[in-house]
């Protein structure tokens, strides 16, 4: 019980010290709107404010990781969780309303005033969590974890750690590059330092010792090299879901406009979540219901499981020296018993007959 | 957040922040009390299993005036406890409350060791070894059938390939018609790459599943779970809630072997259609589905477009056919208060008129 108490004193607790530092900045801004100002302080209030909501979600979120730990797994927890990620996406668009308010204010609102206080990074975070989109940290540890099998596998591989890091470094830069458009470019520097990685491989494999090494090495790196054709076609798809979702804000912005001018009470935030959730269900669904996006979701989709194959080999290939029943030779047994199980039953249907 | 003075009142949106995270202990509370969610209102007995394939057989609540028994083949992707969620919301009590015998098949968890279930598998013996043992126990030579969704898919096929056994035939949100776009499962379905993710996975995990229902309406699902926190104080409102969530996160995985068939032969090739549908080593005709069929669509179903299951009507050889435009979406079907009221008997209705 007291550990549940303690529960219930932190989640209050972390609310409230943000919520006092966000009536600091919310006195500030009220005054600064009554005052005559300049984009600039608009744009310094609005950033303290986006600040205060950023340490609401990241305070809230690490309360609530624990919290998540005190209920058993089932239904309620799995919702819970749906619902504190919801949360977390209202709230980090309602960073994106408060600058309306200095418009309504000032009966100045309309959609392209909003658009230069709208910051496209700020809102790709909204949309990166509506659509769960991975983050640059996945691709580093897929580096990681390629890295440690070839360590732990090859005697040699540990000597060639620069360039494994080398290797690992470049692939976080070109998931960067890529985000920023630079596909090309950073896929050039990434084919170079694999191409070279494997050149100076090539020598060692000479030596008989190390031969049954190869195919471990190859498969290792030839996972490594289809990382790209992942993240190509993963940026890709990104880009063009990002690309969607501000297009739709715009549209958003104008209706939102036209409310304000057909009713006389301002629109509360509810409403304004209300509009922007329709109309991007809405823009969304025409954006899935092309064919290029098919073709692009498809070509995502396979990329990935083409590693998620590699990494199963990889796998059975460790396994293989030790004493354990693999994967596929699982597949074998449960074949046999498939097809063993039809062979009874159809015996024993024919028999009763 | 409800803030709409002219003027920005920093207080408002701080007393606006702090209700939401209030909201969310409050909800955190509520789930923490609340403990496991019950579903399933009607009563029912196990009669007859085979691997891990079950069927029940529903206790009457009223006198059965329906002899022929019918038999609910659900889903593969979900569970069928969707159609019996709870005493007031239950198809299937409101099924038994008209008079009728129904047993339902339940397709299990498939594990590992089932990938390599196929359509044969559960056309040929699951579903047919449940039908032989109803006709066998009620001593009817052919019964009635019931399909939901993809169940109505299968429904359809084994009634094509053992018409004898099937005396009235029900489909409900079906599709059949797999040639349409109006879906968006049925547009991104004809370009996957069916056979790697089978290779790869083996058994479809049901995550994977349900990650692509969730896509079809990635904020309306925002919307929703914002909502449900204004009903925290309302424990009936919240356990309706929540039982629907539970069968929405309920996802079995599905057997790979069935659905690289599914996916290729029916979305991919539109063979139930166009013909070549081979199933174990039967042709699939549905011309030779020939007893009286009730196709059940729903207007605004976004899983199953109606496009996807008018068109069975024109394609079965049956001369007593019905089309029944249900005004809801797919699960509306089910579980609203319309479906209760009026689906049910209307189902009803029309097995009492063919009962013999």
């Amino acid at each position: 019980m007291e550990k549940i108490a303690d529960f219930y004193q932190e989640w209050l607790n972390a609310p409230t010290k943000i919520m006092k530092n966000w009536m600091e900045a919310g006195e500030n801004r009220r005054q600064a709107f009554q005052e005559p100002e300049t984009t600039k302080k608009a744009h310094d209030l609005h950033d303290t404010w986006m600040d205060m909501s950023h340490s609401w979600a990241s305070s809230m979120r690490e309360v609530f990781d624990n919290m998540m730990n005190t209920l058993p797994r089932g239904v309620g927890r799995e919702t819970l969780a749906n619902i504190f990620s919801s949360a977390e996406t209202y709230v980090k668009l309602f960073e994106f309303w408060l600058p309306i308010y200095k418009s309504l204010q000032e009966k100045t609102f309309d959609p392209a005033s909003y658009q230069r206080l709208l910051d496209p990074s700020q809102y790709q975070e909204v949309l990166d969590k509506v659509f769960d989109f991975v983050s640059p940290g996945a691709a580093k540890e897929l580096y990681d974890q390629a890295i440690k099998y070839l360590e732990a596998v090859t005697p040699f591989a540990q000597s060639f750690s620069t360039q494994l890091a080398d290797l690992a470094q470049s692939g976080a830069r070109m998931y960067a590059g890529m985000l920023t458009g630079d596909l090309g470019e950073t896929l050039k520097v990434y084919e170079n330092i694999l191409d070279a990685y494997k050149r100076n491989l090539n020598p060692m494999f000479k030596l008989p010792a190390l031969e049954k090494f190869r195919e471990h090495v190859e498969l290792a790196l030839n996972m490594l090299r289809k990382y790209p054709a992942f993240m190509v076609r993963y940026a890709k798809y990104q880009s063009l879901m990002h690309a969607t979702g501000q297009k739709t804000m715009e549209k958003v912005m104008a209706q939102f406009a036209q409310k304000m001018k057909d009713q006389a009470a301002t629109p509360s935030y509810d409403e304004f979540f209300k509009i922007w959730a329709e109309m991007n269900e809405q823009a969304y669904n025409e954006l899935f219901s092309a064919e290029a996006f098919a073709t692009l979701q498809n070509e995502v989709h396979n990329a990935g499981l083409e590693i998620k194959r590699d990494f199963q080999s990889l796998t059975e290939l460790a396994l293989a020296p030790y004493p354990v029943v693999l994967r596929s030779e699982m597949d074998e047994l449960y074949k046999t018993i498939h097809d063993l199980k039809k062979r009874v039953h159809d015996l024993e249907k024919e028999k009763k007959q | 957040m409800t803030a709409s003075a002219r003027v920005f009142d920093p207080q408002a949106q701080v007393k606006a922040a702090w209700e939401l995270s209030r909201k969310l202990i409050k909800a955190y509370e509520t789930m923490r009390k609340i403990g496991a969610i019950e579903v399933g209102a009607a009563a029912k007995e196990l009669v007859f299993e085979y691997d891990k394939i079950k069927l029940y057989h529903y206790q009457p609540e009223a006198p059965v005036t329906c002899r022929v028994p019918v038999v609910i083949a659900y889903a593969l992707v979900n569970r069928p406890y969707m159609l019996d969620l709870q005493p007031d919301r239950s198809f299937i009590r409101r099924l038994l409350q008209q008079g009728l015998d129904v047993y339902a098949i339940d397709w299990g968890y498939p594990a590992r060791a089932d990938k390599y279930l196929s359509l044969d598998d559960y056309l040929n013996v699951f579903l047919n070894d449940g039908v032989d043992f109803i006709r066998a126990s009620t001593k009817h030579d052919a019964i009635n059938l019931m399909g939901i969704c993809q169940g109505g898919t299968f429904s359809t096929i084994y009634a094509a390939l053992h018409p004898q056994k099937i005396k009235n035939l029900i489909t409900i949100v079906t599709p059949v018609d797999f040639s349409t776009n109006d879906g968006l499962l049925f547009r991104w379905s004809k370009s996957m790459n069916v056979d790697a993710m089978v290779d790869i996975y083996g058994l479809i995990p049901g995550d994977v599943l349900s990650a692509g229902y969730l896509m079809l309406r990635p904020f309306m699902k925002i919307s929703k779970y914002i909502e449900v926190l204004d009903v925290m104080d309302d424990r009936e409102k919240l356990e309706n809630f929540l039982r629907m969530e539970q069968w929405i996160l309920d996802s079995p995985a599905h057997a790979g072997e069935c659905y690289r068939q599914f996916v290729k032969a029916l979305y991919q090739q539109n063979k139930l259609v166009e013909g070549g549908l081979v199933v174990g080593e039967q042709q699939v005709d549905i011309k030779k589905i020939t007893m009286p069929l009730l196709n059940i669509y729903a207007s605004d179903d976004h899983i199953v477009p109606p496009s996807a299951s008018i068109p069975l009507n024109g394609l079965v050889g049956s001369a007593d056919k019905e089309l029944y435009s249900f005004k809801g979406g797919h699960i509306g079907v089910f579980v609203s208060a319309k479906s209760q009221r009026e689906l049910a008997p209307a189902i009803a209705n029309w097995l009492h008129q063919r009962a013999n």
